[in-house]
């Protein structure tokens, strides 16, 4: 896993200043996929029948980027398991959640500054095309990916993962049949039907091809990303956490600004603190995956509940490692748990493999959670935070130029 | 680093800070605060009307100083934050749920 040989005592690698957006909204889609155990696909399943749909038709490149984009994101305004449940795996969505999870959606794709045509679409792809919709909106005053994107999230609920797939697909298209001219534009309809016919856009679906089918049409998708651009996409995903366990996400926000701070206490660049503290807000994506009566579990956990916990960081570097060009953004984020003596979890990698950012990362956390309050116990005091953590040193766990530099700040 | 302290009574004192908290006079304001602390005051505003910018030092500092004043149940509140620049920043990194921030 390890490329290169860490320099210890060098915070690590800035990320480079293009990226694919691809890469970024499919991690994004994946962070919002997560059930409690396992990861789902509806988003990159969904975008991935937009693709097919949207070649059929012949629109042009950047149309046909946007639209993928929207559509890895698309369901980004819903709150909880619940809800994802009656979005994705009925047919018929009830008006409320529709409106509500679209205004949400809307306003957290205007967060993601640096792609103002998100916002629109995300806003409109429940409304139907000749549709009794929330705000009189109809036919082509709604943008065209908004209507791709609504036939292929209904066509995706229809689709079920347990029985197999070519049986299905004279109902479903009998279904979306029904429905065109009243909530399909009949023209999407008929490019759906002639993708349709082929086989192998079910197979796709049914043997997870739709990864490298997104992944090969990402290679277009490159841009310039600057550190606005990063941060706000981390705050989007801040604010996907907080909705889920408030206190996570509260936790996430100190250790951030903890780990800038001693980043830039150390004599470290603006732009490495930036990304520090980037990292900060990423460190626990992986948290999404947890149930969250574990983690607001009011009580210590068992050995059982521990292990499921455990996986997190995993999830938030595999998750982040996927994003080519973040630089150590992923490492910083995901190696707070990993010890200098090699006991950490879940790489158990030994000290001389952790760079500086990765080191700052870990005693940020620890520092910032024992001075917070658990739902078990109320929030230790700072002296005793600081005597945990020494502890901790004389166990040769943790960094203790680091300690040194905590220390001095408070 | 420039700034005015208002005793408003036993209880709560506001203080106003002026110019870029950054590097070079973060430890200065941190010197300010732990006075106050010292002090026992149990509410402590800070008016940010003067404020133009804040780095990661003098982030980290506010931090530290409300999970210190918490420890005495104590608030740290900031007010009248006039620059977008900050605002944004407080909202981007979420720390708005963490510390006190009125309008």
């Amino acid at each position: 896993m390890i490329k290169t040989k860490i320099e210890i005592n060098k915070l690590g690698n800035l990320p480079d200043s293009e990226m694919r957006l691809s890469e970024l909204f499919i991690t994004l889609s994946s962070a919002l996929d997560m059930g409690s155990f396992e990861i789902l696909d509806h988003s990159r399943r969904v975008a991935y029948i937009a693709l097919e749909i949207a070649e059929e038709m012949d629109l042009e490149t950047a149309a046909i980027n946007q639209l993928v984009l929207a559509a890895l994101i698309h369901d980004i305004g819903i709150v909880d398991y619940e809800n994802k449940e009656r979005a994705q795996n009925f047919f018929q969505v009830e008006l409320g959640l529709a409106e509500s999870h679209c205004r949400i959606g809307a306003e957290l794709t205007e967060k993601l500054t640096f792609l103002p045509g998100l916002t629109d679409i995300v806003y409109y792809h429940h409304h139907q095309w000749d549709g009794d919709n929330f705000d009189g909106i109809k036919g082509r005053e709604i943008p065209l990916a908004s209507r791709i994107i609504h036939l292929a999230d209904r066509i995706e609920a229809l689709i079920e993962p347990e029985n197999f797939i070519l049986n299905q697909t004279e109902d479903i298209m009998r279904a979306v049949k029904s429905k065109s001219g009243s909530w399909f534009e009949p023209k999407l309809v008929d490019a759906f039907f002639v993708t349709a016919q082929k086989e192998s856009f079910w197979l796709n679906l049914k043997v997870k091809e739709y990864n490298n089918i997104l992944a090969e049409w990402g290679k277009k998708t490159k841009m310039i990303i600057d550190f606005n651009d990063l941060e706000s996409l981390a705050s989007v995903v801040a604010h996907l956490i907080d909705r889920v366990s408030p206190f996570t996400s509260r936790h996430s926000t100190g250790v951030a600004t903890i780990a800038a701070m001693i980043t830039h206490e150390l004599g470290c660049s603006l732009k490495e603190q930036r990304a520090m503290r980037i990292a900060g807000l990423f460190h626990d994506l992986g948290k999404l995956i947890i149930p969250n009566e574990i983690i607001e579990k009011n009580g210590e956990l068992t050995a059982s509940e521990f292990k499921i916990v455990k996986q997190h960081t995993f999830y938030t570097y595999r998750l982040l490692n996927k994003i080519e060009g973040l630089g150590s953004i992923p490492e910083w984020a995901a190696f707070h748990h990993e010890r200098l003596d090699g006991s950490g979890y879940p790489f158990r990698i030994q000290g001389a493999n952790l760079n500086l950012g990765s080191r700052i990362m870990a005693v940020s956390d620890i520092f910032q959670a024992l001075t917070e309050d658990r739902p078990y116990r109320k929030a230790f005091s700072i002296t005793k935070a600081l005597g945990i953590i020494d502890q901790m040193e004389e166990q040769s766990k943790l960094d203790s130029e680091i300690i040194k530099v905590l220390r001095s700040t408070i | 680093m420039e700034s005015r302290t208002n005793i408003v009574d036993s209880d709560e004192v506001v203080i106003s800070p002026v110019g870029n908290i950054d590097f070079s006079n973060s430890q200065d304001l941190k010197d300010q605060l732990l006075e106050l602390f010292e002090q026992d005051y149990q509410k402590v505003v800070m008016d940010f009307s003067e404020v133009e910018s804040i780095d990661s030092s003098g982030l980290g500092k506010l931090l530290l100083f409300h999970k210190k004043l918490k420890e005495k149940e104590g608030t740290l509140v900031i007010r009248n934050v006039e620059s977008d620049y900050i605002k944004n920043m407080f909202e981007m990194i979420h720390l708005n749920k963490v510390i006190e921030i009125e309008d």
